[in-house]
Formats: structure tokens, C-alpha cells, sequence
């Protein structure tokens, strides 16, 4: 029996589209995250021995400061750095007490929106919706809404050790001597708050008093 | 996806034409593909690809030359263990890389049968045209998808062996080097020797 051309095309079709791994159904959530981290290559961090912690986190929305917050994850991620300062030599204290570091946690959030227009859809909804199903045969519809409204969220967290020791002889000026950003499923949730730590603290094995 | 359907539905409408032209000593290729990549391709990419296929037709001008025209596709895949990088611009990054690359290969082709009067005959084949690739990195979740299209040339050997004594359908089995060009960050060309296995058939 000859076989027709289109019927193998079709086969063939269906076959191929099936054909792709997808990288994002084969991550775990740990998988999702990424860890970047940027020092001050000038900086010693040995030369610095006391460090504090803001006590909340601050939450910016696309780029807005909305408020501070210490929930769960912000208790976690406090401890879990108070934690691994000490254990690289440093003495945690109180802000009044004069730190030479303050650490700083910042939670962003980047919501982009945008709207899907519907309108060929509903010029046909008679088609897909016969009024006779509503019992109004002969009826029509009108929908004075054509649009639909999506959204998409982005959150990272951010880390900042500032120099308070060297403020006045940096002209006043209080510095950023090291960053750390993380994104990724997981950013928020207060079970990854200790590992987001490690893996920060971790790439930057120079962070250490002594 | 949506570029592999665009390609391959224009690939399919050129295959119905030259089928329709044709007429008679159509002979239609359909086989499953494996692409082991070679050379610098390795360096992005080393895992063997095992989700591809052939589809290709071509007119028998007598019972060892025929001309025609090959789609091809495979996906390439490849996760690393989480390692920290520098970008070179004082950034460390710490995450999981994900390689992916898929390739479509739409190519003129010609195959020669040597020893046609044997049951089992061996042929040569090349072919040349050019290649839609797409590839991908992910960090984590975040990705930069790229599509290029480049040329594409091959060149190999396999053999016919006809399904029945009188049968002018056969099992196709073959290998091909492919050379496919690319110049970009992080990838020099993806070369690769693949391996086919699949059936000849005439259409109507």
C-alpha cells in the first residue's frame, strides 16, 4: 500500500513537537537560585571585628520603598548571618555601640503588568456560546470588556555590609564594601534563609577578621 | 517552538510540492536521529542527543542516484552541578547552568547507491543548506534564549536493506558528519557525527 505524503507529514508533526527537554521542569527549587556577590577590592575585611544587623528587612517595589518588614524569613536570615559572622571571628553588637560593619537586608520586588486585548474573541463568542444553550435563541452578546490583565512578579534579596568604621575618613561618606544578591524560587522562604547565607558567605571566603 | 513549526510547516509545503511534481520515483525518509557532538561543540555541550529525526524525500532519477531535499532536528541538553563563576567584571555567581540547544537543518541532499544489485546496498550521501539554532543558557531559572541560522554541510554513508525481496521499501541505517558553523559567546560551531536508523518508503 503507497502511503500518502500527508499522512507521514502529520505524524511526523505530531512527533516532533513533543521533542524538547525543558531545562525548567528539570531544576529543583534549590537549582533555581543564583548567588552573585561584588566586593570592595581594596577593602581588608580583616581590619574590621565588630558587626550589627538591621533588626527588618526593607521592601522596595519597583524601586519605591513601600515599608519594612520582619516575618519569618527576616528572623531566619538574621539569625542565619549573626550566626556565620561569628563563625568567621566577628563580634556582633549592638548599632549604638559603634559597629565597624552594618549589615542591611533588602527585599525587591519587580512586578511588570500588561494586558492581552480579546477582542477578536469575543466578536466570535456567538460561535463558541450559541444563546440558545441560555435558553435566548436568536439573541447576540455584547461584552464591553475586551481586555485581560496579567502579571508577572520578580522578587530578589539583596545584602549590603557598609563600612561605618572608615565613614568619616571616606569624606563622611558611609560605603558599600561588599554585596550580595540572590533571586530564585526559593528567596523568600524562610526554610532557605540559612543556605542562602552559606552559599553567599560561602563564594567569599575573605570575609573573615582574623 | 514556534520557530520549528514556522520552518517546519515551510519545509513541509516545499516536500508536498516536489512530491506532487514528481510524480513518480518519489521516495519518502523517515528516521530517528542520534547527534553525538564534536569538537568545541563539547564544551557547551557534551551530552549525547537522542531526540531527533530525519524526514526527507527525494526523486529516484534511476536505481542509484536520487536527489531531494532533508529536514532535520535534534535537542541538545546539559545540566552542570551548581559552581561559582567570574564574570570578569568582579561579579561572583553561584548557580546551576543549564545548556540547551535545538537545531533544525533544512538541506538539499543526494544519495548514490553503490552495488545496487545486492540486497543489501550501501550509498553515500552529502547535502548542504541551512541550519535554524536555537540555544540557551540558563542560570538557575533565568535564561537568554538565542536563534541564529547558519549554514550547514554533511556528508556520509549507511545502508538500503529492503524489508522484503521484492519490496521497494527498505530499513535505512547511516552516519553522517555534520558541520554547522556558529561563532557566538561560549559556542564555536556545533559539529556533530549523527546516527540514523529508519525507513524508506514510496509515496504517492
Amino acid at each position: 500500500m503507497k502511503t500518502s505524503f500527508w499522512q507521514v507529514a502529520l505524524v511526523v508533526s505530531f512527533a516532533a513537537a513533543g521533542c524538547h527537554k525543558d531545562p525548567l521542569n528539570h531544576l529543583t527549587s534549590g537549582e533555581t537560585m543564583v548567588y552573585i556577590t561584588n566586593k570592595d577590592s581594596s577593602v581588608n575585611f580583616a581590619s574590621y571585628k565588630t558587626f550589627s544587623i538591621a533588626d527588618s528587612a526593607d521592601v522596595i517595589e519597583n524601586g519605591q520603598l513601600v515599608g519594612r518588614i520582619q516575618g519569618a524569613f527576616e528572623t531566619a536570615l538574621i539569625a542565619s548571618l549573626d550566626s556565620a559572622m561569628r563563625q568567621r571571628g566577628y563580634t556582633l553588637v549592638s548599632k549604638s555601640s559603634k559597629p565597624d560593619l552594618a549589615i542591611t537586608i533588602t527585599e525587591l520586588t519587580d512586578i511588570s503588568t500588561g494586558y492581552v486585548n480579546y477582542t477578536d474573541y469575543w466578536d466570535s463568542y456567538g460561535g463558541y456560546w450559541d444563546p440558545y444553550y441560555w435558553g435566548y435563541p436568536g439573541y447576540g452578546y455584547y461584552s464591553p470588556y475586551a481586555i485581560g490583565i496579567y502579571s508577572v512578579q520578580n522578587n530578589s534579596l539583596e545584602i549590603d555590609m557598609l563600612d561605618l568604621k572608615n565613614a568619616a575618613a571616606n569624606g563622611n561618606k558611609i560605603v558599600s564594601v561588599w554585596s550580595g544578591l540572590s533571586s530564585g524560587e526559593l528567596v523568600f522562604d524562610p526554610n532557605y534563609a540559612a543556605t542562602q547565607v552559606k552559599n553567599f558567605l560561602g563564594q567569599s571566603d575573605y570575609i573573615k577578621a582574623n | 517552538m514556534k520557530l520549528f513549526l514556522k520552518y517546519g510547516i515551510t519545509a513541509l509545503i516545499i516536500l508536498s510540492y516536489a512530491q506532487a511534481y514528481s510524480q513518480n520515483n518519489t521516495q519518502l525518509s523517515l528516521s530517528y536521529r542520534v547527534d553525538v557532538p564534536t569538537g568545541a561543540f563539547k564544551n557547551y555541550i557534551s551530552n549525547t542527543a537522542g531526540r531527533g529525526f530525519n524526514a526527507g524525500i527525494s526523486h529516484l532519477f534511476n536505481n542509484q542516484l536520487g536527489i531531494g531535499f532533508n529536514i532535520g532536528y535534534n535537542d541538545f541538553y546539559q545540566k552542570y552541578p551548581r559552581a561559582v563563576y567570574d564574570d570578569g567584571q568582579g561579579n561572583l555567581i553561584s548557580a546551576v547552568i543549564t545548556n540547551s540547544l535545538q537545531e533544525i537543518p533544512l538541506q538539499a541532499m543526494i544519495h548514490y547507491t553503490l552495488m545496487n544489485k545486492n540486497f543489501i546496498r550501501p550509498y553515500v550521501n552529502a547535502g548542504a543548506g541551512f541550519n535554524i539554532i536555537m540555544y540557551n543558557q540558563y542560570l538557575g531559572e533565568f535564561s537568554n534564549q538565542q536563534t541564529k541560522t547558519k549554514p550547514v554541510f554533511n556528508a556520509g554513508a549507511g545502508v538500503y536493506i529492503p524489508v522484503s525481496k521484492y519490496s521497494s521499501t527498505s530499513i535505512n541505517i547511516g552516519a553522517d558528519y555534520n558541520y554547522a558553523p556558529l561563532n557566538v559567546t561560549g559556542i564555536k560551531n556545533v559539529n556533530s557525527i549523527s546516527i540514523h536508523a529508519g525507513i524508506d518508503f514510496p509515496i504517492h
